[in-house]
């Protein structure tokens, strides 16, 4: 599994999302993490699949399992 | 020699017969006619006017030509434009696998042969004016040499899963127009459609205001490793039914994307976890810098 950061927020008045880079001159509103599963694998929560996951509130990255991908 | 028949004299009679008078042939060509006796002649050549291909094969679905002498072509593999004239729709299964490479195997094992049914350069659907069938082209021209295609008409998709890989690994593939595209209303319609399209650089939806259904667009864009921009100008809040997942992992395995919005889908999609980890491209941007919608 992996991380990375979303930087939400406006350049020159245009809002924008910007995923695993921060732009310099951006006025950030908010920063969100992102987990990634490792390569071939999905994250599993409720019969669900995932490839990437941005929490909830009140969740927690250990109420997803990482699982193989299966064909 | 001298023969009597009774008592009158009889003239000898001598009949040569030809040793062959009839030859079944099966092909246009020049035949040994030398040993036949025919009249003198050395050769005979057999040449069927017309010439060409007269008849096909079917079996519930067309299997290909049969030229003058039989022989079955299977396909036209020097077909490189397809110009859909008069169809409005496509049903269940339509075009499925219709023009693709020939694949063995399954899932991650799949290998491919080198046959290839056709060498499709440019497709026009003239007239479509809809899709309503489940899987109508799915995976239709996977892995052909595709430059173009063209739904000029082409303003609502109902059949979920039509157009599954429809274009998977055209690797030349720089043009698609789905200029009048209005309404999807159906899941996973967009699955894989452009996986591996490695020339593609921009894609523009700009009709399209309904996007009903889950997973749209799901891997649509996988691998379109020259991918630039793609652009939603006429998506409005009212969009996207109960659905909050259409552009699950759009931008698979794609580096460096922007996608482009109306301003007022800000506040609708700007914390839909698929549109917040950059649809699962890398490095992707998402600017809600188009005129707002109504």
């Amino acid at each position: 599994m992996q991380t990375k950061i979303t930087y939400k927020g406006y350049i020159d008045g245009v809002y924008g999302i910007y995923c695993g880079f921060c732009p310099e001159n951006i006025e950030i509103e908010e920063e969100v993490t992102v987990y990634y599963p490792d390569e071939n694998k999905v994250f599993i929560k409720d019969g669900e699949e995932y490839d990437a996951v941005v929490l909830k509130e009140g969740e927690s990255i250990s109420d997803y399992d990482e699982v193989e991908v299966t064909e | 020699m001298t023969l009597y028949k009774g008592t009158q004299k009889v003239c000898p009679i001598v009949t040569i017969e030809p040793t062959l008078t009839t030859k079944t042939i099966t092909q246009n060509g020049t035949y040994n006619a030398s040993s036949d006796n025919a009249d003198g002649y050395s050769s005979v050549t057999v040449n069927v006017s017309g010439g060409g291909t007269k008849y096909g094969a079917t079996g519930g679905t067309f299997l290909g030509d049969v030229d003058a002498d039989g022989v079955l072509q299977v396909t036209n593999t020097s077909l490189t434009t397809l110009n859909f004239t008069g169809v409005k729709d496509i049903a269940d299964r339509g075009l499925m696998f219709r023009f693709c490479y020939v694949g063995i195997g399954s899932g991650s094992n799949m290998t491919y042969t080198e046959f290839r049914g056709f060498n499709i350069e440019y497709a026009t659907f003239t007239d479509l004016e809809q899709i309503s069938g489940e899987r109508a082209c799915h995976y239709a021209f996977e892995r052909n040499p595709l430059i173009s295609i063209s739904f000029p008409k082409l303003e609502t998709i109902s059949g979920p899963y039509a157009c599954t890989g429809m274009c998977c690994n055209c690797t030349s593939l720089t043009t698609v127009d789905l200029s009048n595209l209005t309404s999807i209303s159906a899941n996973n319609v967009f699955r894989l459609t452009f996986d591996g399209c490695t020339s593609l650089t921009s894609v523009v939806f700009s009709k399209l205001s309904v996007m009903d259904g889950s997973n749209i667009m799901y891997r649509a864009f996988k691998g379109c490793t020259s991918l630039q921009t793609l652009s939603f100008p006429t998506l409005n809040s009212n969009s996207f039914g109960s659905s909050t997942n259409q552009f699950s992992q759009m931008l698979n395995n794609v580096t460096g994307c922007t996608v482009h919005f109306p301003s007022n889908l800000q506040s609708v999609i700007g914390s839909w976890s698929d549109v917040t980890s950059g649809f699962g491209g890398t490095n992707t941007t998402v600017l809600f810098d188009l005129p707002a919608t109504t």
